[in-house]
């Protein structure tokens, strides 16, 4: 549509009115000079005086009336341009509003940082409407707050008339509550106003997040009445307003929440390990900046594996929540107190001795102690721990030599009798130190260049007698050219945070030369616990598969019994995980005394692989030494799991495992490990 | 240009040409609209050639048949050139000095019934129950029978050619921003049109009791804040006409 310049149309319109108007008005008034003369001077004898002034009478009568109708034309046309100019007006502020509409992409980045967000789209709304302040009312359950966005730097007297209008439209929602406020300036350019009235516009939205409610609102301090008109701006802009921020708060605190997660532990929330570990490396840069000590305490619950055997997993779960509530009550403000593990819990004292920090364990530990939880049917459960307590920097100087010493204290504590507070001695701490320190070196050395490279263990189908499958096997080579196991080095790795490395390292080596032999084989690929629950592990491991074009029908991943109980739901959804894209999954060290048969039932596993203390015992004449695994095998095959007898070092013991019906077999009787595929 | 110089929630005081007769080949003027509660009044609306602009404008505020009364400061054709028109497009009553009404069926008034004088001493018109305005006499600033219109709920005061400035117009400008430079354009004006100072100081007399927060003059700048009272005080020390024969 070409631009009408409205003001030059009505101008038009005034000129040729106007200009014929004129020049009637001057014929009126040459009519009225005629008249007067007429009066004055006429002696004709021949014309009757009157007739002409009828005829001027008729002139004059016509003039005026075509004065009257150019007047009314030239009048309702203007009206009509007026008019036209005011829809035109509308449209143009639609066309505006549609523009910054258009504009409005929910970013994440808008989302998380909404309020700068806001404060641009309002800039934007400022050339629509010149209001004077937006604000936004969250009720978000527990916390209730106002943003207010001005559109000037106003004076204090200003400001506070604005916030008292505010306050009284909102006063059924805030009920004489105090409720905080965060004043927001859209633009830092002063303004005085002279107005007579405060207007505020506002909206409630509602999502269908019940957490997330709130009310937008638009300020106006008025000079003069607000039209009809205006209050429709003022709507327009509020509905924009309203959707904007509504949607891209509530997604932030979608997002918030997630990003909770990522730090806590959804069943606790407490910390998560990778938060622990973040805020330990912290503390500690801080303690050797200012010089000063802290305290970390571990917790392991002595009993809790009976629970859950007992009584199912869910009563675990309320154990571990009871556990989590005593701690975070026991320790002070700024304590922080995180689940690291299944049933391990770690507590850290900023700026705490070490004298302090057993005081605080011993508290912990009694009051634990003198918990009680009572299930649904009726039983009073209690549940103790073992606690190890170190200090910085007389235990260790840095995040990995605290975790490991504090790790055998509270392994010390396990093996003094549980149920107590144990603090590592100095010749104690040398030895670990010593010890450790060395192995730490090889194990950093070794992630770093990447030493550590898969061995192969052969798995047979004990009824054909054939390889079926390899078993991946950590193995080091030292600096000598020695091959180590990795055994050693792996807890430490578990202990320090380092074992994704290895798994990593393993991984892509034993992918690489299964394609690379083109091996059709399965693979049994061990996993540390820490990788359970860690999405970038996964993603490398997943483009590793397509790399390599490995068919995951050909991966097995074995999981400790041990890991498998202490973290059955991120097991179980691993798993699920897993089996999706097509890959197996494996129950390793299965009757280690840590058998729950209940994830046999409910989580789908492929193999499960007895012990190998239960395999070396086997003898024919014992009936007891084969119960164990003859009812093991039993219950898989009614399940329909693969049973795998690890540590078979005799012909004897084959024979038996094939008389009880086992499928597979691995052990140094049937094939050592091999730096490569038979 | 047009601007609302003051805006409650009845009443307007609108500048509704300012230095538009550049077309005109004419002295650049200023014209007035005051609506209060839907009755409007015009100052000095000016000669034809202004009538096309105006009236677009006054539009925009008020309808043509509620503009009641027109008000003229003074005889000059830059007010009353269009005043016919005026007349028959709004039937709008006017207020002249008695001292001018015989002059004005030279400009082709239609209809000499509707045209008031307005006393030497100066009078209130009431516009509505309850308001009016007050017209103050000017005389010999410049003509005899010269009058200025002070709205009461504004404060703003209409002086006509008292303080009138010839400038090169400005876009954005509007008040005078430094009055100690702007003397330069209305010093020569003011000395030669002014009858005398003796006038000067009477008419400050009348005025210097008003509560002024705007001085609108017919021509230029208009006056706010402090420049409103360092041009009384300019005027009233200031030697012109006779003074300087």
């Amino acid at each position: 549509m070409k631009r009408v310049n409205f003001e030059n149309l009505r101008q038009n319109i005034a000129l040729k009115g106007g200009f014929v108007i004129e020049n009637l008005l001057k014929d009126l008034s040459l009519i009225k000079g005629m008249r007067i003369s007429i009066e004055r001077n006429f002696k004709s004898e021949y014309f009757e005086k009157s007739s002409f002034l009828i005829f001027l009478n008729r002139i004059e009568m016509i003039l005026q009336q075509n004065i009257q109708l150019v007047k009314e034309g030239s009048i309702d046309a203007l009206n009509l341009i007026s008019l036209l100019e005011r829809e035109v007006v509308d449209k143009k502020l639609l066309e505006k509003e549609t523009r910054i509409l258009r504009r409005v992409v929910l970013s994440r980045e808008n989302i998380l940082n909404w309020k700068i967000y806001a404060t641009g789209i309002l800039k934007d709304l400022k050339s629509v409407y010149n209001f004077d302040a937006f604000f936004f009312f969250f009720d978000e359950g527990k916390k209730k707050k106002i943003y207010i966005f001005y559109s000037h730097k106003f004076r204090e007297k200003e400001r506070q008339i604005i916030k008292q209008n505010i306050k009284h439209k909102l006063k059924e929602i805030l009920k004489n509550n105090s409720t905080e406020i965060e004043e927001i300036y859209i633009s830092k350019t002063g303004l005085k106003k002279d107005y007579k009235q405060c207007v505020v516009e506002s909206y409630q939205f509602l999502p269908d997040s019940p957490e997330i409610g709130g009310i937008t609102g638009i300020v106006v301090l008025a000079e003069r009445k607000v039209h009809r008109k205006e209050l429709e701006i003022l709507n327009s802009i509020l509905s924009i307003m309203t959707l904007i921020v509504g949607s891209s708060k509530a997604l932030s605190k979608a997002i918030s929440e997630l990003e909770y997660y990522a730090g806590h532990d959804p069943l606790t929330d407490l910390y998560n390990r990778r938060t622990f570990e973040d805020f330990l490396r912290y503390e500690v840069s801080r303690a050797k900046r200012k010089n000063h000590r802290f305290s970390l305490i571990m917790i392991d619950l002595d009993n809790f594996k009976y629970i859950n055997d007992t009584y199912g997993h869910q009563i675990g779960d309320t154990v571990l929540k009871s556990v989590a509530d005593i701690l975070e009550k026991s320790v002070r403000e700024g304590d922080l107190v995180a689940r690291i593990g299944g049933d391990e819990f770690v507590v850290l004292l900023s700026e705490t001795n070490l004298e302090f920090a057993v005081k605080v364990a011993e508290r912990l530990r009694k009051n634990l102690e003198s918990n009680r939880i009572c299930t649904l049917n009726g039983d009073i459960i209690s549940v103790h721990a073992s606690f190890g307590v170190v200090e910085y920097p007389t235990h260790g100087r840095d995040k990995e030599e605290l975790m490991m010493i504090v790790d055998n204290a509270l392994y010390r504590a396990k093996d003094l009798g549980k149920n107590i507070v144990y603090v590592p001695s100095p010749e104690e701490i040398e030895k670990i130190i010593h010890k450790q320190r060395k192995d730490f070196h090889i194990l950093q050395k070794a992630i770093e260049e990447e030493l550590f490279f898969p061995y192969f263990q052969p798995i047979f189908e004990l009824s054909e007698n054939r390889i079926t499958a390899y078993e991946c096997l950590a193995r080091i080579r030292d600096e000598n050219g020695n091959t180590i196991s990795a055994y050693r080095f792996i807890s430490l790795a578990e202990k320090v945070g380092k074992a994704k490395d290895i798994d990593s390292i393993i991984i892509k080596k034993s992918l690489k030369m299964k394609e690379e032999r083109g091996i059709k084989e399965k693979l049994f690929i061990n996993l540390s616990s820490k990788v359970i629950s860690d999405s970038s592990f996964w993603d490398y491991v997943f483009s590793l598969m397509k790399q390599h074009s490995i068919n995951p029908a050909e991966i097995v991943f074995e999981i400790t019994e041990r890991e498998a109980v202490k973290g059955i739901t991120d097991v179980q959804r691993l798993i699920i995980m897993l089996k999706e894209k097509g890959f197996g999954f494996a129950i390793d060290d299965f009757g280690s005394g840590y058998s729950s048969f209940y994830y046999l039932k409910h989580f789908p596993i492929d193999f499960v692989k007895i012990d190998g203390e239960f395999i070396k015992e086997l003898k024919p004449e014992d009936p007891k030494s084969t119960a164990f695994v003859e009812s093991i095998s039993l219950l898989c095959k009614r399940l329909g799991i693969k049973t795998i007898a690890e540590f078979v070092e005799n012909r004897e013991t084959v024979e038996i495992l094939k008389f009880i019906g086992i499928d597979y077999g691995q052990g140094f009787y049937l094939g050592k490990p091999q730096p490569d595929f038979l | 240009m047009d601007r609302i110089l003051f805006e409650n929630k009845n009443h307007r005081f609108v500048l509704i040409g300012f230095a538009e007769s550049k077309e005109e080949q004419g002295i650049p003027s200023n014209q007035y609209l005051i609506i209060h509660k839907s009755n409007g009044v015009l100052l000095d609306p000016g000669g034809f050639g202004l009538f096309p602009i105006l009236l677009s404008r006054v539009i925009k505020h008020i309808s043509l048949k509620k503009i009641n009364k027109i008000i003229l400061s003074h005889q000059d054709p830059d007010i009353c050139g269009g005043l016919n028109i005026w007349m028959e497009m709004t039937g709008a009553d006017v207020h002249i000095s008695r001292l001018w009404l015989r002059f004005l069926p030279h400009y082709d008034i239609k209809d000499m019934s509707r045209v008031y004088g307005i006393p030497d001493e100066g009078q209130d018109i009431e516009i509505t129950s309850g308001y009016s305005l007050k017209i103050i006499p000017a005389h010999f600033l410049h003509s005899p029978g010269q009058v200025n219109v002070y709205d009461p709920v504004s404060k703003i005061l209409f002086t006509g050619d008292i303080g009138a400035g010839l400038l090169p117009c400005s876009e954005n400008k509007l008040f005078v921003e430094d009055f100690d430079s702007y003397v330069q354009c209305i010093e020569l004006f003011h000395k030669r049109y002014m009858a005398s100072n003796e006038a000067l100081k009477k008419w400050v007399k009348h005025i210097e009791k008003l509560d002024i927060n705007i001085i609108a003059p017919q021509h230029g700048f208009l006056y706010r804040g402090e420049s409103v009272e360092k041009l009384i005080e300019y005027l009233f020390n200031l030697k012109c006409g006779v003074d300087l024969m």
